[in-house]
């Protein structure tokens, strides 16, 4: 982020200054941007992939740009070579350097990381053993699958943590005689990979963008995250046990029967070899070791990067599969990717087109206001924005902004919680407010439970609320 | 790898990780009753030698004959076994049904008997107007024949009741390969799956969960009745040709089926095939 900064920050002096730019250019492409925003949020409704619908309005605001610029004498985009930091000067497409491929990297490295280290069996291995531990009692279970969310969410990332769990889920609790359950299990885990997505640095697209721009370090990432995720959690799944009525057992013959019934899961049936699932813990463990101390790598190591980390341990876990690796290239989410892509290059546009200086202006007047209002409205704000369409354009724009000259916010700043708090969290008020929500409805609509998109609206509301609150309580206090 | 596909393979990892265990649960009999189209002195001679194949059971048990003069027809037949509460019902292929000639059915007594009864039937071998002795060393070598074994406790469970304590339990299952081959042929013609590698899968997980189910019949058994030896056999092939094979090759004391589908009002197939089929030896049907 901070090189694609500098870049444009050097291309900036040939620009026209925002006084001096047609106002009229700016006011089409905020509504090209509403407009993008607005189909992304019914993408489901449209039936399009959202790399594709970034990609169209990409290409739209690209073509309009250059156009615009030609027919009107001034330079919109900043055509032209770049200087690379050796003083040498390469001729990259226009919307190549506008993309964060620090980004990219991450996800891509740390998505393919994932995708062959559950090959080894350790997350359904945990996901059992963790099952048969609590005996097939409804609350321990809640409990142990809340905090497995969580932590999943929190080391994977939060599509990949509701699918195990949500699957582990209905096989159970069906195995258990209580699919009564299951509707408020599924519900209370969709809710939870989004305060799971809140523990660390890299489990959430959302805080790999906002954090980058903050600078925020991993360690200190987790430090901040880590007492709110916990006290969120308990509170979740104590008004969960409220809302659904979810009991432990007050008998022995329940109680006997339902370890019964959970003791035949076999945690080992899928782990392919001992030495490979045990190889798996070992360089997960490195892993995240080696993200939380990227900082401080020696031999200058650490300017590679922490996408560069996550590629480096994915292609260590690949050896294992080194005749196959085909099978995880096309597992990895292409279309997350393309759509990254595409948003960092109508970013990029809307930059130059100065749509973000104009977002920016609202911001900085709500920024103004006492540092507590400010917190909670920008916190908040985001969240219901990030509630009815996909929350990496709104942190993505919220990060540029906020790291751009004008706003110059420091990185200890309590503003770039509220967007990292606010964007995840928001995820939580609707069913399509986030990628874990989406997939929680489509296992309950799988297991053929009738839940309505305000059906889901109104389960999930009291605890988003909930959630929200608690967040901007914590902003208030942590900072 | 979408969503959907995503969410179906953890599901399926984690079925694949349930096991499906035997629960030993002791039969309790306490009475058995001897169904015959025969005269009452022939039911007691029959009684007595019924007692010596069940050894193990039969001592316990309060015993009752219905013979020609105790019932006129099916209805009055299925009325008398309620009010009795029978635990066992011991009779013949064909009963009341000496005129029809040849007889390729089981005659509608057992037909309706192990349909409408919850009671075990225990078929004789032979009809009933051509009887074939039966063995009097008892039961030491019982066959249980399921096309569905794992979780089948109840034919399990039957079997070590009514075993000598010294028998040999075989626990057969077949998996009929001309359905396999016919769901096998669908596959070959949808291109989005390969069709060598899901005859291999899905035949390597049909006869997984049979023979782990084996393994815990085995291990519950070993605790349970030390003194007992199971074995497991699991196998594809024509099911009926299969399980006749079987019992020409093990000769067993006793063959254990189990007739009831579900919801279905007539025989399970399988054993309604093998009823006809296998004659020449007791056949418990549950």
């Amino acid at each position: 982020m901070s090189s694609s900064i500098a870049s444009l920050l050097l291309l900036a002096e040939t620009h026209l200054e925002p006084a001096d730019f047609p106002m009229w250019i700016t006011y089409l492409f905020t509504a090209i941007l509403v407009a993008m925003i607005g189909t992304l949020a019914i993408e489901e409704k449209i039936h399009a992939k959202k790399s594709i619908i970034v990609g169209t309005y990409a290409g739209l605001c690209l073509v309009l740009a250059t156009i615009l610029g030609t027919a009107l004498g001034i330079e919109i985009l900043p055509f032209g070579e770049i200087e690379l930091p050796d003083g040498h000067h390469v001729s990259i497409p226009v919307y190549i350097p506008g993309v964060d491929w620090g980004v990219i990297t991450i996800i891509l490295g740390a998505s393919l990381f994932v995708e062959v280290t559950s090959r080894s069996g350790i997350f359904t291995w945990m996901a059992i053993k963790l099952t048969k531990k609590t005996s097939g009692d409804p609350w321990k279970l809640l409990i142990s699958y809340g905090v497995l969310t969580v932590l999943f969410s929190a080391m994977l990332n939060n599509v990949t943590a509701m699918i195990i769990i949500g699957s582990l889920t209905s096989v159970s609790l069906t195995k258990l005689n209580r699919r009564d359950l299951l509707l408020g299990f599924l519900l209370v885990e969709g809710l939870l990979t989004n305060v799971g997505g809140l523990l660390t640095l890299i489990s959430s697209v959302p805080n790999i963008i906002v954090g980058k721009a903050a600078g925020i370090e991993f360690v200190k990432f987790f430090l901040v995250a880590s007492p709110y995720v916990v006290v969120s959690t308990i509170a979740t799944l104590f008004m969960a046990k409220w809302r659904f009525g979810i009991k432990g057992f007050d008998n022995d013959i329940a109680r006997d029967h339902a370890r019964e019934l959970v003791n035949s899961f076999d945690e080992n049936e899928s782990i392919p070899s001992k030495t490979f699932f045990w190889t798996a813990v070992a360089i997960l463990v490195l892993f995240v070791l080696a993200l939380a101390g990227q900082t401080s790598l020696p031999w200058g190591l650490d300017q590679l990067g922490m996408g560069f980390v996550a590629l480096f341990f994915a292609g260590v876990m690949l050896l294992a599969y080194k005749h196959e690796v085909n099978k995880f290239y096309s597992a990895v989410d292409w279309d997350l990717l393309a759509f990254f892509t595409g948003l960092f290059a109508v970013i990029n546009v809307m930059e130059h087109t100065h749509v973000l200086d104009l977002i920016g202006q609202g911001i900085a007047a709500l920024l103004t206001l006492p540092q507590a209002t400010a917190s909670a409205l920008l916190l908040s704000s985001s969240a219901i924005a990030s509630s009815v369409t996909d929350n990496i354009p709104l942190a993505a724009m919220l990060a540029k902004i906020l790291a751009s000259p004008s706003m110059n916010t420091p990185g200890d700043s309590p503003f770039w919680w509220c967007v990292i708090f606010g964007s995840n969290l928001g995820g939580n008020i609707t069913p399509i407010g986030s990628a874990s929500t989406v997939v929680a409805m489509t296992i309950i609509h799988r297991q053929k439970l009738d839940m309505s998109f305000m059906g889901f609206v109104a389960a999930a509301v009291p605890f988003a609320i909930m959630q929200i609150g608690l967040a901007i309580l914590y902003v208030e206090l942590a900072f | 790898m979408d969503t959907a596909e995503h969410i179906d393979e953890f599901e399926s990892l984690f079925r694949k990780s349930e096991r499906e265990h035997f629960v030993y649960k002791d039969q309790r009999l306490s009475s058995i009753s001897l169904v015959t189209d025969q005269s009452a002195a022939s039911g007691e001679d029959w009684k007595e030698d019924v007692k010596s194949f069940l050894s193990a059971t039969a001592r316990e048990l309060h015993w009752t004959t219905l013979d020609q003069n105790s019932y006129s027809n099916v209805q009055d037949l299925l009325q008398k076994i309620s009010n009795s509460r029978e635990n066992i019902i011991v009779t013949w292929r064909n009963l009341g049904e000496e005129q029809l000639l040849p007889q390729h059915s089981l005659g509608v007594y057992v037909d309706v008997l192990t349909q409408v009864t919850d009671c075990p039937v225990l078929l004789l071998p032979g009809s009933a107007a051509n009887p074939t002795p039966l063995n009097k060393q008892g039961c030491k070598n019982i066959m249980v024949a399921t096309d569905h074994l794992a979780g089948d406790h109840r034919l399990v469970n039957m079997a070590i009741r009514v075993a000598d304590s010294d028998a040999q339990i075989r626990l057969c299952h077949v998996e009929d390969d001309r359905v396999f081959e016919r769901y096998v042929d669908a596959i070959s013609k949808i291109p989005a799956i390969n069709t060598d590698e899901a005859r291999t899968t899905i035949l390597e997980q049909l006869q997984k969960d049979a023979r782990e189910y084996i393994d815990s019949v085995i291990e519950q058994t070993k605790a349970s009745h030390p003194q007992l030896s199971v074995e497991g056999v699991v196998t594809q092939g024509h099911r009926v040709q299969a399980y006749k094979q079987l019992v020409e090759l093990h000769n067993p004391d006793l063959l254990i089926l189990n007739t009831n589908d579900g919801d279905q009002l007539a025989m399970h197939g399988i054993a309604y095939s093998l009823s006809i089929e296998i004659q020449n030896v007791p056949l418990l049907l549950l």
